[in-house]
């Protein structure tokens, strides 16, 4: 057997950045008993939550208000916040109206779990 | 919506604020609670968590949000709970007015104590350049009522040098603002004098059916051990105490400085299954910087 020399893997410059956008990016990791597991990327934000059509993110699942919840960044950090739905926001199992998003924090929307994915918080490509 | 009440942790910190990445989600700004209905807004201690509420204010107030009366409530000043008035961007507002409340006994030393802490040995700007109008009262025997809310107080005997605790009722429903006490001694398995008998029941009879408690809760169990006497509670007395006065929602508050989110966060997991083991109705949970619930 010849020497067999491991070649470097070699990415193109958008190869490069695209991999640092992705790592800036923060999302929703999402896990519902209707609506099976999905994300849902929150760097174009706000994004409104709920069963309503006009909604940018629209959940088909009756546990959800039609204008449940909405997330937002203020420039420096990711938000939640309840619009006025019937069964709330949980926060790592507390009802809330409004908070502060940080990475890895549990939000219960109706029987959807959400996990936030706080990558370039703060950093947020404008 | 609009006739609700809601309650935002500005600072949740005890004793010294904690900035640095093991504190940043719980927070590490000292005491600053705002309870706020409609455009009436309540302001519990002025520690450093008030510095990001008057940078959040500053900018509803630029919008003309019309909440120029603020009303400022302490429930003692300990450094913890009168840091970050220096710092509150209303006070250098000329449209703003602000009434600051302390109990009878504190009341005539209020102005000179925070006028003493930010004197030039200690801050470069005095007191007297805030342009905001600044009322002093001394806090009524009877409840005082400020747009729909109605506020009581009682003094809070478990401090050295003495805390006050608040009730707001609205809606039908009860807050109560409890930090700065210990708790461990009235409430520990053992002969109680008269008169800690009464101050255990006056207590209970406060926080009773509370929707909302907001109660110090500085100390690990294990921990409280090594700081019998410093004026603060375990975590074990706070719950027991919310379960004992039939308290709906339990906000653990004044945390430790030296404890990192793990820990808060291993605490409220432990709590919240304890409590769901056992059948508690208590919902327990550790007060959050930049969190808002609903009383
Ligand atoms: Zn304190
Ligand atoms: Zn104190």
């Amino acid at each position: 057997m010849g020497r067999e020399r491991k070649q470097t893997q070699m990415l193109d410059r958008d190869q490069v950045f695209g991999h640092l956008d992705f790592s800036l990016r923060s999302y929703f990791e999402c896990n519902s008993k209707v609506l099976g597991r999905f994300t849902i990327d929150l760097n174009e934000e706000p994004v409104t939550i709920g069963r309503n059509k006009k909604c940018s993110v629209v959940l088909d699942d009756e546990s959800i208000s039609w204008e449940h919840a909405q997330v937002f960044c203020d420039g420096e950090e990711y938000y939640i916040e309840d619009l006025g739905s019937t069964n709330g926001i949980r926060l790592n199992n507390v009802k809330i109206v409004k908070s502060v998003l940080h990475h890895l924090d549990h939000v219960r929307i109706g029987e959807t779990e959400l996990v936030f994915m706080g990558n370039g918080v703060g950093h947020r490509r404008s | 919506m609009s006739n609700d009440c809601h309650i935002t942790f500005w600072g949740t910190r005890g004793s010294i604020p904690t900035p640095g990445r093991l504190t940043e989600k719980y927070g590490g700004n000292t005491t600053c609670v705002v309870v706020r209905q409609g455009n009436t807004v309540i302001i519990f201690d002025a520690g450093s968590g008030i510095r990001p509420f008057g940078g959040s204010l500053a900018k509803e107030l630029a919008k003309g949000s019309g909440i120029e009366r603020l009303h400022l409530f302490f429930t003692h000043t300990h450094w913890d709970h009168i840091q970050g008035l220096p710092f509150f961007i209303p006070a250098f507002l000329d449209n703003v007015e602000i009434n600051i409340y302390s109990s009878p006994d504190k009341a005539p030393l209020l102005k000179d104590i925070l006028n003493g802490q930010m004197s030039f040995t200690y801050f470069p700007i005095e007191m007297s350049s805030f342009a905001a109008k600044l009322h002093y009262h001394s806090l009524p025997t009877e409840p005082m009522t400020l747009g729909e809310m109605s506020i009581s107080w009682e003094l809070h005997p478990f401090h050295p040098g003495g805390s006050v605790r608040y009730c707001v009722e609205v809606n039908n429903r009860k807050f109560i603002f409890a930090t700065d006490a210990e708790l461990d001694p009235l409430f520990a398995d053992g002969r109680l004098s008269p008169e800690q008998k009464k101050e255990r029941t006056d207590y209970l009879k406060f926080v009773e059916g509370a929707h909302v408690l907001v109660a110090d809760g500085q100390y690990l169990n294990e921990d409280y051990i090594g700081k019998v006497g410093w004026g603060h509670s375990s975590m074990g007395a706070a719950i027991k105490v919310a379960e004992e006065a039939g308290v709906h929602r339990l906000a653990l508050f004044h945390h430790e400085p030296a404890y990192s989110d793990s820990t808060l966060d291993r605490m409220q997991k432990e709590t919240q299954q304890a409590c769901a083991e056992k059948k508690s109705k208590l919902e327990a949970f550790w007060a959050r910087e930049a969190m808002t619930i609903a009383l």
